[in-house]
């Protein structure tokens, strides 16, 4: 090691950074150590943006889903009273659903999947209509035909 | 096996008063580079909290073919260069309005640490890593090359041009406030180029 080519004053000054704050150094440590054991995010620090940042787009995905899956819920459930959906599920069932879409004749395309009170549904576009199907089962639930304007 | 090993092991296997003494123990460390890389103040402690939770996520995949120090370096380095990156849309702050309120005081000196983070910032960024890890977390170039993933000779050419830079913006930036009573001790303009 030599700090030869750089002046020592200047090569000390590089080294005295800001004195810390002795409350942050522990925030930051007991939010580091919080970070090996959980995998939620927690962020300690003088800024807070980018956590809120990433909760406000979080929050802002969850409306989305929920209201598309909420209004899919209420137009497929005869129930008056509003079911309690949950987020889409992303696994599709890959058993279930080629047999569900062959039932129909032409092509059938999975357009996506959600669930309402841990039951499983599938919209799927089938010869000109959108289609409500139970994966499981593959029972029909409802169809919607496109309005000829 | 030494205690640092041991410490390193039970922390590896999830003893957080483990991890908590390594993170402690290399705290001052991190928030030195995160500081000097980043300049302003309030990003970089972010960079410093970023760096601790990189550090305690990853630490159970640490394979020790580097030492545990320059492992530390490099995810403080990768920090704050992810911090800049973020912040990159606005412009660095040096601490302007400190250096504008700061005098001299009786032997005609300023506050050295605010001079070099003023002139710090206005190095360029891959020169200044590079001087950052020499001169603060007092690295050698091989270690260097590996934090950065450079070559050692990229290294050298870097801190040449980077203590270049670095002493002719002390140079032509504090001139006067530095050398009026004591200029031997204060920072020099050009004693520092290559």
């Amino acid at each position: 090691m030599n700090n030869d080519e750089l002046d020592p004053t200047l090569a000390q000054a590089m080294r005295d950074v800001p004195p810390v704050d002795a409350a942050m150094r522990e925030n930051h440590i007991a939010a580091a150590i919080e970070q090996a054991s959980t995998s939620t995010f927690t962020y300690a620090t003088t800024s807070s943006r980018r956590s809120i940042g990433r909760s406000v787009a979080v929050a802002a995905a969850a409306i989305v889903i929920l209201v598309g899956s909420f209004a899919l819920g209420r137009t497929t459930a005869s129930d008056p009273v509003a079911p309690i959906v949950t987020a889409p599920s992303t696994s599709i069932p890959k058993t279930a659903l080629p047999t569900c879409t062959d039932q129909f004749d032409g092509d059938a395309e999975l357009v996506h999947t959600y669930e309402v009170n841990d039951v499983e549904f599938a919209v799927v576009n089938a010869n000109g209509e959108t289609i409500i199907l139970e994966t499981r089962s593959c029972s029909y639930i409802t169809h919607f035909t496109p309005r000829a304007d | 096996m030494n205690i640092d090993d041991l410490v390193l092991s039970r922390a590896q296997k999830g003893d957080p008063g483990a991890l908590d003494a390594i993170l402690r123990h290399h705290y001052d460390a991190i928030r030195a580079v995160c500081h000097r890389i980043v300049i302003n103040s309030a990003d970089a402690e972010d960079a410093t909290q970023m760096a601790l939770i990189s550090v305690a996520r990853a630490l159970p995949s640490f394979d020790r073919r580097a030492s545990l120090s320059t492992w530390i370096y490099r995810i403080a380095t990768n920090a704050a260069l992810d911090e800049l990156r973020r912040i990159s849309r606005r412009p660095i702050p040096t601490e302007d309005s400190a250096l504008e309120h700061t005098q001299p005081d009786a032997t005609g000196e300023v506050d050295a640490r605010i001079l070099i983070t003023h002139a710090l910032g206005r190095v360029a960024t891959e020169y200044r890593v590079v001087l950052v890890l020499r001169h603060v977390a007092d690295l050698d170039y091989e270690e260097i090359a590996s934090v950065l993933d450079i070559p050692v000779g990229t290294v050298r050419s870097r801190l040449a041009r980077g203590r270049a830079q670095l002493s002719e913006i002390v140079g032509n930036q504090f001139p006067s406030p530095t050398r009026h009573n004591s200029a031997d001790d204060a920072l020099p303009p050009k004693d520092g180029r290559p």
